[in-house]
């Protein structure tokens, strides 16, 4: 393996370590969004009826 | 194949302490300094449409690249990290496409419940809607 293989493979990996943490808090803020969202079209739905 | 036991053995206590370190250092820094930055980024429209562009193109710039390297160098195992990586920056990608769903709908429902845009100035502004 060559100097530039193994720089290749570290950047590669800790990116995919670091895409795991950061994908992980798009879930979260997409559940806190996913809970605003059905209470403003819940607050809608009162609002029209 | 070349053993790799000897230079892992040797390697222990530098990895030892990458570890350490990584767990004394980089996690705080994660937690305390890049997770508040990176949550008020994802409540921004236009910031997170260019996180997925750039991550997309970064997807077929690295896959690429880890083929090329592993063509020229006949590893396999290279290969497969370009794959992987390749699929999991297409995986973010996609999670951001799915934040973004979210954003425009949560600004469509509140340009729904308030048209003239009274007091519209945070997106989680529930008084807007009382």
């Amino acid at each position: 393996m060559s100097t530039a293989l193994i720089i290749y493979n570290v950047v590669a990996i800790t990116l995919m370590v670091f895409g795991i943490v950061l994908g992980r808090a798009i879930s979260k803020s997409n559940k806190e969004s996913d809970r605003r969202i059905a209470e403003l079209k819940r607050k809608l739905r009162q609002r029209t009826t | 194949m070349t053993s790799f036991w000897p230079y892992l053995v040797v390697l222990a206590p530098a990895l030892f302490c990458t570890a350490l370190g990584f767990i004394v250092t980089v996690s705080p820094w994660v937690k305390n300094t890049l997770m508040p930055w990176y949550t008020t980024t994802l409540q921004s429209e236009a910031k997170v449409e260019y996180l997925r562009d750039l991550c997309s193109n970064l997807s077929f710039m690295g896959g690429a690249a880890g083929i090329a390297f592993g063509m020229s160098e006949n590893s396999l195992a290279t290969k497969v990290v370009a794959i992987t990586f390749f699929a999991m920056a297409q995986w973010y990608a996609w999670d951001l496409v799915a934040r973004l769903e979210r954003l425009r709908a949560e600004k469509g429902l509140l340009q729904v419940s308030n048209p003239l845009g009274v007091q519209a100035v945070a997106s989680n502004d529930e008084a807007v809607l009382d």
